[in-house]
């Protein structure tokens, strides 16, 4: 038994020397090369597709597998790589192939060449309001109240929001939805007032004027992300606070602010004296995150009067680090800055979309379409520039309406009545999903259910197309043959 | 070589050198554990290939095994058959047994487990022939059984002195001695005497022996309840003129329950062994007595500690004594005993042995079960804080290790290359048994699941998960063997156990790596902890719950 115990023994560790080294070269990615008869160590491109099992062509070879796949010791190098499904617009990218980095592609959208629309109601739309949070949509038929109705995506119903209100004469002027889209602040203008109303998008509705609390002048209003029922708001340029539940209007939060934004983290401000706070909601200074007014001029601009929106991106490799928090300040002029490398990303910008899952941004300047991709790691030189705004596409006919979708890897964006889509990674020209009505050109995304809302070329009526179903919380790959 | 094997009363040196031992393992463990996980979370390439030559290591490990359960397996079931009194009394007439033998070998040419058992049971009697070895007269051998006892009920003692009184052996060469704590209290006396009263006339001699509590320089451990007995039986020995050779001791956990053949097997192996008093003699225990009795999860754990003992027999080399065992009592009475102080006296024995012999002490394995109980206790939760708890104390048999080194450093006479073999391969074994379970389980997947971002674009992050799933594929079908070998290895009911039972107890294998991890892992990081900390356990009688017989 004993010399028959050593001998296994020395079989096993044997083949545990010989395999175990082979194993670990598999694992980094290393393939023997015949030819030279060297070790090489290649790459890896993880594909994903919605909808599944379609097509995979690698540098003109059709796979016999579909995706989900993960291509396997692909030697380093270009590769062309196109993923097709018939009755569907091909994706297709030259992928640069690196030793030991792998490349994914795992949220590629295949568009159908054409798109079935629903229609779901029968009067014309010239307003879509919702919160990618909200279960509701709401539509506004015209200027007059009597138009505006609460349309329940999953009922597929339309409830009038002032049926039977004394208000169905006003005009809708404007609709703040709150973040979780189950509370709007819904400005009417009656005799040249405006009268704002909060409503709670329950079924029944819960309305309750609040012309009394809210005078005029106010703008800039935004919803708390901490409290469902406050709102926030300038008045000239002093932050003021509302409870719209217990209708209480604190005192002001703090004065001469050129722009804010409420945040989980509390409210951050930035005001005329070149300080960039973080106030709690009660106006507390929690930290000075600028306090250098030569500073602030050299970014913000000599003009202390010059407002700023503020946007914060989500970056996902930091959970609480409040220094490492991503900032974005786009002025009434159009200058657009970051609170990191590069602070001045571009001017005369106009339109701005903030990716909710990545630190990356789109923005649209006249009729061009830029990206900033926040992720990406910047090129290593002395002196670091950061990320560099990138042009995706250039438009002719007024672009419109930018929104991040389907994992922030698509941009979907107006251009005059064409709803057009834009492929983060991919390659070429934006796909041209459908038209959109000319005369009231809307369009909304509901990332939660996949569904785009839009107004229908005929009749300017709501309509919507199903992009993509659900995704699994897991893609599952196969490995490549 | 004397030495102390105790960690009281040291000189501050000793102490200094013994706190470092004691740190040794819990620092291995916890550290091999902290840097693969700080690898995987900052290096995660390198942690990925730390933690492929450690997942292969294992499976290897885990294959090798397997194939000696198997191994093992075969050889329990084929001596199983062996006759060991028949065998017994070919001893007394070498020359005959030999011719008999080989014409019972030629008789069996087409009977494979027979003719293997005849050409083994025919070297062993040409050896003992050819070595002119001399041995007692099996007629005058001595079984000393001791039973050392705290607050076992009947259903649990009983049971262990049917089986001692059923031998196949007489009873007449066998000496019983119950170990009665003091500090148990009179019903654990009344029920020794019940016991004497039922059992006592049949056996040579049947002695209940109360271990006072509180002596000077003791534990409040069975091995000082067990030593108390044995300087008892020394006495009554002596007293009647037997030496000490020709006793054979076996100390039983009270939960003990020996196969018919066990004495038959323990004597005919003592007698042959040229080195009968530098040997202890390890049988088989499986966890058979209440195994239906108790949650799945223990029945799992428990089979996976007998198929533990069946792989550890098959390298007698590195056998060290575990649970039940016998030896020769003479080797007993020189070494001074069982520790006094040490919760872990089963294998403390074996060590403290090996240093007083100075490196020349070996354990035989016997290929023959000791039936013993699962640990249970009177519901879920507490059965599993008992499971726990036993495990633990067997995990605690580390404190031999801060002991046992120092009695090699102490010790010149024992070769330095086995003194840095055993040392290593005592320490191996604890901090694998901390820490296998952990890297297979968890520590595999960690590059994937919590690697920093960078690590998502790397070959090595897509490729980690594909080795460790074919590593762990590869593991569980080596426990699919285990299952099979479980369902043959089950013991048998009075009334038959249906299909759907067994499939169940075949299915819940499959927790396997969960348990191991909960009651195998966490209860040696818990028992190599506390060592380090200075918090030095003391006995813990596992509660054994049998149905009433």
């Amino acid at each position: 038994m004993s010399t028959l115990r050593k001998a296994i023994f020395l079989i096993f560790v044997a083949i545990y020397l010989g395999v175990t080294p082979l194993t670990i070269l598999y694992a980094l990615g290393y393939i023997f090369n015949p030819v030279q008869q060297t070790l090489l160590q290649t790459g890896l491109v993880s594909l994903n597709s919605d909808p599944p099992r379609a097509n995979i062509t690698i540098d003109g070879t059709l796979l016999k597998d579909k995706t989900p796949l993960v291509l396997r010791n692909l030697r380093p190098g270009v590769h062309d790589i196109q993923i097709s499904l018939p009755g569907r617009h091909p994706w297709h990218k030259q992928v640069d192939v690196k030793p030991e980095r792998a490349i994914r592609f795992e949220e590629i959208l295949l568009f159908p060449l054409s798109l079935e629309p629903e229609i779901l109601g029968n009067f014309p739309v010239s307003r879509i309001a919702s919160t990618p949070g909200g279960k509701y949509l709401l539509i506004q038929g015209g200027d007059r109240t009597s138009w505006l109705y609460l349309f329940d995506s999953e009922g597929k119903k339309f409830e009038p929001v002032f049926s039977r209100s004394r208000n169905h004469k006003a005009e809708v002027n404007e609709i703040y939805l709150s973040p979780t889209g189950d509370r709007a602040m819904i400005l009417l203008q009656k005799k040249g007032k405006i009268h704002p109303l909060f409503v709670r998008l329950t079924d029944p509705l819960q309305m309750s004027d609040l012309t009394d609390f809210l005078e005029e002048p106010f703008r800039d209003l935004r919803w708390s992300l901490n409290h469902k029922d406050s709102l926030f708001y300038l008045k000239e340029n002093t932050l003021m606070r509302l409870d719209l539940d217990r209708k209480i209007l604190y005192p002001a939060l703090t004065k001469k602010v050129r722009g804010y934004t409420p945040h989980e983290r509390g409210l951050f401000v930035l005001n005329e004296t070149g300080q960039f706070l973080r106030l709690n909601e009660k106006g507390k200074i929690q930290d000075v995150l600028l306090d250098d007014p030569s500073k602030a001029n050299l970014i913000f601009g000599a003009d202390p009067k010059e407002s700023y929106s503020i946007f914060f991106l989500p970056n996902p490799f930091v959970f609480s680090a409040l220094n490492d928090a991503l900032a974005i300040f786009l002025s009434e002029k159009g200058r657009l800055l970051s609170n990191k490398l590069p602070y001045f990303l571009d001017e005369r910008v106009e339109g701005v979309a903030v990716a909710v899952s990545h630190s990356r941004l789109a923005y649209r300047k006249g009729e061009e379409l830029w990206m900033v991709d926040f992720e990406q790691e910047g090129e290593k030189v002395f002196f670091e520039r950061g990320p560099t705004p990138k042009k995706i596409y250039k438009g002719k006919n007024g672009l419109s309406h930018l929104v991040w979708f389907y994992h922030d890897r698509y941009l979907l964006f107006l251009e005059g009545d064409r709803l057009m889509v834009q492929d983060f990674e991919g390659e070429g020209k934006p796909v041209e999903l459908l038209k959109v009505s000319s005369r009231t050109p809307e369009a909304y995304f509901d990332p939660r259910r996949g569904f785009l809302y839009f107004t229908h070329p005929e009749g300017d009526r709501l309509a919507r197309v199903e992009l993509f179903e659900e995704p699994g919380f897991f893609p599952r790959f196969k490995e490549s043959s | 070589m004397i030495f102390s094997y105790t960690r009281r009363n040291l000189s501050p040196g000793s102490w200094k050198l013994e706190r470092v031992f004691e740190f040794l393992p819990a620092t291995l463990s916890w550290g091999l554990l902290f840097s693969l996980f700080s690898l995987c979370l900052f290096r995660p390439v390198v942690g990925v290939v730390a933690v492929i030559v450690f997942d292969l290591y294992w499976l290897f490990r885990l294959i090798y095994f397997t194939l000696f359960l198997v191994l093992s397996y075969g050889l329990l079931e084929v001596e199983r058959s062996v006759k060991w009194p028949d065998r017994l009394k070919d001893l007394l007439d070498l020359e005959h047994a030999i011719v008999r033998t080989r014409k019972r070998i030629h008789d069996l040419k087409n009977h494979f487990k027979e003719r293997y058992l005849e050409k083994g049971h025919l070297t062993t009697l040409e050896r003992v022939k050819r070595e002119s070895l001399r041995f007692p007269h099996p007629k005058e051998l001595f079984h000393l059984v001791i039973i050392p006892f705290f607050h076992e009920g009947i259903t649990v003692l009983e049971p262990n002195l049917q089986a001692l009184a059923s031998a196949h052996y007489p009873l007449e060469q066998m000496v019983v001695v119950l170990g009665v704590e003091e500090r148990a209290g009179r019903n654990a006396r009344e029920l020794a005497g019940r016991l004497k009263e039922k059992y006592g006339k049949r056996f040579f001699h049947f002695e209940i022996c109360i271990h006072p509590e509180g002596l000077p320089e003791e534990a409040a451990v069975k091995g000082a309840n067990a030593t108390h007995a044995a300087k008892w039986a020394k006495q009554f020995f002596e007293d009647r003129r037997v030496p000490m050779e020709k006793v054979v001791v076996s100390c039983f956990d009270s939960d003990t329950v020996v196969s018919p053949e066990y004495f038959a097997c323990l004597s005919y192996n003592y007698l042959i062994h040229p080195k009968r008093t530098r040997t202890s003699f390890q049988p088989i225990p499986v966890y058979h007595n209440n195994l239906w009795d108790a949650p799945s999860f223990a029945q799992v754990l428990e089979t996976g500690s007998s198929f533990m003992q069946l792989i550890e027999v098959t390298n007698p080399e590195t056998l060290v004594t575990f649970s039940s065992h016998s030896m020769s009592f003479k080797a007993l009475v020189e070494i001074g005993y069982w520790p006094v102080d040490l919760v872990s006296d089963d294998s403390a024995i074996f060590w403290k042995a090996f240093l007083f012999y100075d490196g020349d002490y070996r354990v035989q394995p016997l290929y023959v079960t000791l039936s013993m109980d699962v640990a249970v206790g009177e519901n879920f939760w507490e059965t599993c804080q008992s499971i726990y708890c036993q495990k633990r104390r067997w995990a605690w048999g580390i404190e031999n290790f801060p002991i046992f080194v120092r009695g090699l450093l102490a010790n010149p006479k024992i070769p330095l290359g086995l003194k840095i073999k055993q040392a290593l391969r005592l320490l191996e074994v604890n901090v694998s048994w901390a820490t296998w379970t952990p890297i297979m389980l968890i520590l595999s997947w960690t590059p994937t699941l919590i690697a920093p971002h960078e690590f998502e674009s790397s070959v090595a992050h897509f490729n980690a998960p594909r080795v460790a799933g074919v590593v762990f594929n590869l593991a569980m079908a080596s426990l699919v063997i285990s299952i099979i070998l479980s369902l043959l290895l089950l013991p048998k009911r009075s009334k038959p156990v249906p299909l759907f039972q067994k499939l169940v107890f075949a299915l819940q294998w499959l927790l396997l790596p969960v348990i191991a991890t909960l009651f195998g892992a966490v209860p040696a990081l818990d028992a190599q902890t506390r060592l380090a900390l200075g918090r030095y356990m003391e006995f813990f009688v596992a509660p054994k719950g049998r149905k009433a017989i």
